[in-house]
């Protein structure tokens, strides 16, 4: 630091038209840029990648986390599984097994895993699956069909359950090379590992997959229709139902409801906006666009 | 422009910043710094959306390594060149907001407009310097970075920050001197009627 130059803006040997309007550069404000907008889809889509990312590599997870023995186990219960699953069999289906062996730190994120019913054993051990990648709800987007290509690695006997041991080792190099880093595919969810190679090279490349570019999309719909707002309250309302239709399950639900009343407010479509007010309030009363809620309804009165 | 919380964290070395706080903390540093590497406006909502979700899947930023502003800046140079180089510039699009800078602090019609033309003549001369040297003559001259966070949130040697803000300084210098002789009085400067305007697609 002490070594570095003066900056040009305090060398009085510098151009003083050069030092004025690099001072100027230096006081500038952001116009335009919504930056609660931002933060909405960004957490959105941290949530979403992360549920996406869960079907993916859920046993890669796994494995790194429970180690080596953790891993072979998990192949064994499978290959035990798919041996036994033409028959009936009491016991848990393999993830419920192996996951309660891994240390604490996955306590939290694994939510429990009950027993399937004795009558039927594979069928069981998909669906336990199912709940287990579902870390949230948000997990039910447009574009994720997390649970489904998990379960389908556990449809069928035991060579397909054999293969759940690829993307576990394929994880622990993942998390060696990145010590506390998150997992970071967030591809199109398959278990097969060349995707799995795929969304590894991935990890320090800009974020392109579908699932993104879906909130991304609604986000930016969204956030044209907050712009509308105030200019062109007809045409925001128009891109909130337009986001409504696009993306029934998007991550900016409760912020579009929100700009949908404020502009039935400002287009004095009363009882429409009180309808959805009620709707809204009873659902998100305790959100972040309540207060904006209750302002326009007020405003209204 | 709407603050989003604090914007201020008291970090401390070890502390660990996840996507959510640093975008609290910064997003407007990675918008600033994504306009002056020559981000055009409408782009810029995606491109910090692709910054911070770069920054999730790194896990976030744990205070020591460098500080989070050259961290991020870091990734918002890849993110930007990688954009550029897709042409990935979608058509303008009447209804997309457009992220610009301004003269902060109230002042005159003229005092605005005086400004405005200063920030384009900045503007200007930065776009004609590299990619490179544009990173960390911004950093550096217009953001208040030290050279050695400079050098530890690019991943670059010390030495390549200096050599790269030494020629930085003297290719700005002279743009600007050429667009100051270039400008006959203090009327309106278009940016795009600027010589070298624009022209940073070097990248």
């Amino acid at each position: 630091m002490n070594s570095d130059p003066i900056r040009l803006l305090d060398d009085p040997t510098a151009a003083s038209g050069l030092r004025g309007d690099l001072q100027h550069a230096t006081d500038v404000q952001l116009q335009g840029l919504d930056l609660t907008a931002g933060l909405t889809s960004l957490q959105a889509a941290t949530i979403t990648a992360a549920a996406s990312s869960a079907g993916l590599s859920t046993m890669a997870k796994v494995g790194a986390k429970v180690g080596i023995g953790a891993v072979v186990a998990v192949g064994a219960v499978a290959l035990w599984l798919g041996v036994r699953s033409p028959e009936s069999s009491p016991e848990p289906a393999p993830v419920a097994v192996a996951i309660p062996a891994g240390p604490g730190a996955w306590a939290p994120q694994v939510p429990p895993v009950e027993a399937p019913p004795p009558e039927e054993p594979a069928e069981g051990a998909a669906h336990d699956t199912k709940t287990f990648v579902e870390p949230a709800p948000l997990a039910e987007t447009d574009a994720a069909p997390v649970p489904v290509s998990s379960a389908s690695a556990l449809e069928g006997p035991a060579l397909e359950g054999m293969a759940l041991e690829v993307p576990a080792l394929d994880g622990m190099e993942e998390t060696a090379a990145k010590p506390g880093g998150e997992a970071t595919s967030s591809g199109e969810p398959t278990a097969r590992r060349r995707k799995a190679k795929i969304s590894r090279a991935d990890t320090t490349e800009p974020v392109k997959p579908t699932l993104d570019d879906s909130v991304l999309r609604e986000a930016r719909m969204v956030a044209k229709a907050r712009s509308q707002l105030s200019r062109d309250p007809q045409r925001a309302l128009a891109l909130v139902q337009q986001a409504e239709k696009e993306f029934p399950y998007g991550q900016l639900v409760e912020e579009r409801r929100a700009i949908a009343i404020q502009a039935l407010v400002a287009l004095g479509r009363k009882d429409e906006a009180h309808r959805q007010a009620d709707a809204f309030l009873a659902r998100y009363g305790r959100g972040a666009h309540a207060a904006a809620v209750r302002r326009a309804l007020d405003g209204m009165k | 422009m709407k603050r989003v919380g604090s914007s201020k964290l008291n970090a401390v070395t070890g502390e660990h910043l996840d996507a959510e706080a640093l975008y609290r903390a910064h997003a407007d540093f990675v918008a600033r710094f994504l306009l002056r590497l020559g981000a055009h406006g409408q782009d810029v909502p995606d491109l910090l959306q692709e910054v911070f979700l770069v920054a999730h899947r790194r896990g976030g930023f744990t205070m020591g390594r460098a500080k989070p502003t050259t961290w991020l800046a870091e990734i918002s140079f890849r993110v930007f060149s990688d954009r550029r180089k897709k042409s990935r510039r979608k058509l303008e699009d009447a209804d997309t907001e457009s992220v610009t800078m301004a003269p902060s602090g109230a002042s005159s019609p003229s005092e605005r407009a005086e400004k405005r033309e200063a920030l384009a003549r900045v503007q200007s001369a930065l776009d004609t310097l590299t990619p490179e040297k544009r990173a960390v003559f911004i950093l550096y001259e217009l953001e208040g970075e030290s050279c050695d966070n400079i050098a530890s949130g690019l991943g670059i040697p010390v030495g390549t920050v200096y050599s790269r803000l030494h020629s930085a300084r003297r290719d700005f210098a002279r743009a600007h001197e050429r667009l100051v002789d270039d400008t006959p009085s203090a009327n309106g400067l278009p940016s795009n009627a600027v010589p070298g305007a624009r022209a940073g697609a070097r990248a």
